[in-house]
């Protein structure tokens, strides 16, 4: 069924040939994805110019030399065709996950617009699913793929707390453990560093480094995105704008090691939760980004999803999700109301954000409440198991004893 | 005016109203007040200020300032090459940048974080004089890169005390030729200018100071822009040395200290019908901003008619609040295209070959920019200003209008209301994950403490799912 689904979603991308503009859409592109950036950079590199002196191209210089030179809309295509079997590889073993997902993400609109406007966060996606595929089959390779990723956007440095479970689970000391951890710290801080020698050797000077990871900190832009942190507006203030994004920086880093303790107790076949944690780790990542767009939520949400179990297991937990939605989709709307119809407020747009993530929040610590409870049973029955087993061994021992005392007496008897 | 007269030896004071007629429906008044007079100012030892400051209430002047002149406009003439712009230029001891920004952005409308951002105001420290200006001028030719206008010349922001400066026109302006001027009808003139300039020469302890106040105004409409009474006597000012009313083309002058009889009526009758000098303008500029005041982005199209033969060059200048899209620009000539990046300002230099009678089209596409909270001026439902376009042709120098483009702003009432709840979230959320992860969970932990207790907790547990 879903291999129809994705040869009817490639006919489709093939036939329509689209030219159309689709940036008008909320949400769904933002300043950091948009593919306009990409268009413009090669505009400036054509008159010899260096596309990092203007504003507002936030893509990596290898993102964006990379495009230029390829310059085929098919990439997008392909990115996107594999990124849905690298989810279902991964994640899919539970029962009935992989065919679903697979569908959802097939034919959903919102994939399908992601590949027409181009986004460009399809790389970095495309980037965390192989480095969690090679933290799980091809060691070696694994620090060099997150190494990319963080040049990619650095925000994905919570998916470090995912791969220290895999490691902590494989590793039988924790001497080793640790070793393991300090190779592949330094590894991909290695691989980041000849990455940006790289850039700065094709672009000609550090000027992408402010552009490309600073100031996209610092909003600027007008058009609202689903950012939480664009909806707190800390970049209105410029006087303690710089305190303000620090803290929205760092904090994310508080996450690391709480998400490490949760998981790593519990994640005994962490193939059954990987995607879980993963969804999870994302959510508190990108809770302290602006620039994060509908396709990102949907990643998130498809591996928050591979325990819909858990997320669904109370009634309330699927009205929750079901109003999240609803109001990021009304804040579309709103958002055209204030623009268009003269009438409105931009707090309307902030508000609707605010509340879908209270949604998404209350969803996501239910989730992993849910978890805890699940593995608290687990580990109940795990015990009477055991219980069971050595009152087994141990009732097979005292009758082992009997026989051979009533053998030693039939023996004297005789 | 605040003047410590230690040494008084010698003053001279003269006012000249001359008329110009650069066509047979405009004309040009142009009244001009000097005072020369000697002071030693090395022996003052307060501060003081002059008269610059007496139609800017608020602008202060500290330390021993030796040359200050001030421009501001409202309207366009460039039949005399009359400023279209606001010329702040210091020359003191105790010259400072800051000091300087200072002064100018109590006179003109731009914010200071502008000028501190955009660094579009050029600033030059040499020894003992500061010197800061809107317009780059080196061995007087007009730097290209450097011609930047950041006044709007149909704003009227600061002539509006026109009437505390006509007592520098002498008598308290109710003698002299500021009898002519009507404080309430002089803003209905097409162009308005006002300059003041005010020098020290330090070897021979000189003080100059000059203002000039330009209109051009419709010939016709003369008797309604100034007092013109035909019943009224001209009454000449004491204070003044000499008094004059000039017509440019006739070389008439009317000598006012020694005419008996002078009526205020006679100014409406005299027209000059020869040898009027003609204003043609080599280019016709028109610019405007296109797209909706709401949208995100907008454009700016720019159109040159040419009368002749020539060589365009187009300076389009993007403060920190807008950012060009580069792949947008589009002309319908064959041009050279230059992008300029100062800091946070961008500049395109378009360089094209006009034909006579031929236009020359630009357009690009601009994306407005968030703001501060503090880089919003006072009114921002105003918008936000795109300052004139300089347009040099076969060198000379032409300015386009000016535009004023809205942008969507965020409601400034409710950003802490925002921050409030979006942290609430952000900690109950950390604090979940950092609970569960430390935490060890027991299942149907059982419910201790008296009967408020397990209420609360129940209550408690509601709320909080």
């Amino acid at each position: 069924m879903y291999r129809i689904a994705l040869i009817l979603k490639c006919f489709l991308w093939f036939l329509g040939k689209w030219d159309v503009d689709l940036s008008w859409l909320p949400y769904f592109s933002n300043p950091y994805t948009q593919y306009i950036n990409i268009r413009e950079a090669k505009y400036l590199i054509d008159n010899n110019y260096n596309p990092y002196s203007t504003d507002g191209i936030f893509q990596k210089p290898l993102i964006v030399y990379g495009l230029i030179i390829i310059d085929s809309d098919l990439v997008f295509l392909i990115t996107d065709i594999l990124l849905s079997f690298l989810v279902v590889y991964l994640f899919g073993a539970k029962q009935g996950y992989r065919k679903s997902i697979l569908l959802f993400y097939h034919l959903n609109p919102i994939t399908f617009a992601n590949i027409i406007l181009k986004n460009t966060n399809v790389f970095d996606h495309l980037f965390m699913l192989l480095t969690i595929f090679s933290a799980l089959k091809i060691k070696f390779l694994s620090p060099i793929l997150f190494g990319f990723l963080l040049y990619l956007n650095p925000q994905y440095f919570i998916i470090f707390a995912a791969i220290s479970v895999i490691f902590r689970r494989e590793s039988q000391t924790t001497q080793k453990f640790a070793l393991k951890l300090i190779a592949f710290l330094l590894i991909s801080a290695l691989t980041i560093w000849c990455l940006l020698h790289l850039s700065y050797l094709i672009t000609g000077d550090w000027q992408f480094i402010e552009k490309t990871y600073i100031d996209f900190y610092f909003p600027k832009d007008h058009k609202p995105t689903i950012g939480f942190l664009w909806a707190l507006f800390s970049g209105l203030f410029s006087k303690y704008k710089q305190l303000y994004h620090a803290f929205f920086i760092l904090l994310p880093v508080c996450y690391i090691l709480p998400l490490y303790n949760l998981f790593v107790k519990y994640a005994k076949r962490e193939k059954d939760y990987l995607g879980f944690m993963i969804g999870v780790s994302l959510f508190c990542s990108f809770l302290y980004f602006q620039y994060i767009a509908i396709s990102d939520l949907v990643i998130i949400f498809i591996l928050l999803f591979q325990r819909y179990d858990w997320l669904f297991n109370s009634l309330p937990t699927i009205v929750i999700i079901h109003a999240g939605c609803l109001i990021l989709f009304l804040g579309g709307g709103l958002q055209f109301i204030w623009t268009h119809s003269f009438t409105g407020n931009p707090n309307f747009t902030f508000f609707q954000v605010f509340v879908s993530y209270v949604f998404y929040v209350i969803l996501v610590s239910e989730g992993i409440r849910e978890m805890l409870k699940f593995r608290t049973i687990q580990k109940k029955e795990e015990k009477e198991k055991i219980k069971e087993a050595v009152e087994e061994e141990e009732q097979q021992l005292k009758d082992e004893k009997k026989e051979s005392k009533q053998s030693d007496k039939k023996l004297k008897g005789d | 005016m605040f003047i410590f007269f230690l040494v008084y030896v010698q003053a001279q004071f003269s006012s000249k109203l001359h008329f110009h007629y650069p066509n047979a429906d405009e004309s040009i008044a142009e009244f001009r007040i000097i005072n020369k007079h000697e002071i030693d100012f090395t022996k003052t030892t307060q501060p003081f200020s002059l008269f610059p400051r007496s139609f800017l209430e608020n602008l202060h002047i500290e330390g021993k300032v030796r040359e200050l002149y001030i421009s501001s406009t409202q309207g366009m003439m460039p039949e005399l090459n009359a400023p279209q712009h606001g010329v702040l230029i210091i020359t003191n001891e105790d010259a400072d940048q800051q000091i300087a920004i200072n002064q100018i952005s109590e006179i003109f409308r731009i914010a200071k974080y502008n000028m501190i951002h955009d660094q579009a105001y050029y600033y030059k420290f040499n020894g003992n004089q500061s010197y800061l200006s809107f317009m780059g001028f080196d061995d007087d030719t007009i730097q290209v890169g450097k011609v930047l206008l950041a006044q709007d010349p149909t704003d009227n922001i600061c002539i509006d005390g026109i009437e505390s400066i006509l007592k520098y026109f002498g008598c308290n302006g109710k003698k002299g030729v500021a009898q002519i001027i009507d404080p309430n009808t002089i803003f209905r003139s097409s162009y308005l200018s006002l300059q003041a300039k005010f020098q020290y020469d330090e070897s021979t302890k000189t003080a100059y100071q000059k203002i000039v106040l330009l209109v051009k105004y419709e010939t016709q409409s003369i008797s309604k822009i100034f007092n013109l009474d035909p019943n009224l006597s001209y009454h000449s000012c004491p204070e003044f040395d000499s008094e004059f009313i000039q017509h440019s083309t006739r070389e008439i002058t009317y000598n006012l200290k020694s005419a008996e009889q002078f009526r205020m009526g006679q100014l409406s009758k005299i027209q000059d019908d020869t040898n009027m000098i003609k204003y043609s303008p080599k280019i016709t500029l028109r610019k405007f901003s296109a797209g909706p005041w709401f949208a995100f982005d907008s454009y700016i199209h720019l159109q040159v008619t040419a009368n002749e033969d020539g060589i365009v060059s187009v300076l389009l200048y993007f403060p920190h609040e807008f950012t060009p899209i580069y792949h947008t620009l589009e002309t319908n000539l064959e041009s050279q295209k230059q992008f300029i990046w100062e800091k946070e300002t961008k500049k395109i230099i378009i360089n094209a070959k006009i034909k006579q009678n031929e236009t020359f089209l630009v357009k690009i596409k601009f994306s407005k920019k968030l703001k501060s909270f503090e880089e919003y001026p006072h009114d921002p439902e105003r918008g936000q200003d795109i300052i004139t376009t300089p347009v040099i042709f076969n060198g000379e120098l032409y300015l386009t209008s000016h535009q004023v483009t809205r942008q969507p702003y965020p409601d400034f009432s409710m950003p802490f209301n925002i921050l409030t709840f979006s942290s609430l979230a952000m900690g109950y959320f950390f604090l979940q994950i950092l609970g569960m992860a430390v935490d060890k969970f027991i299942l149907n932990k059982p419910e201790k403490g008296s009967l408020a207790q397990r209420l609360l907790r129940k209550i408690f547990s509601l709320i909080s799912f």
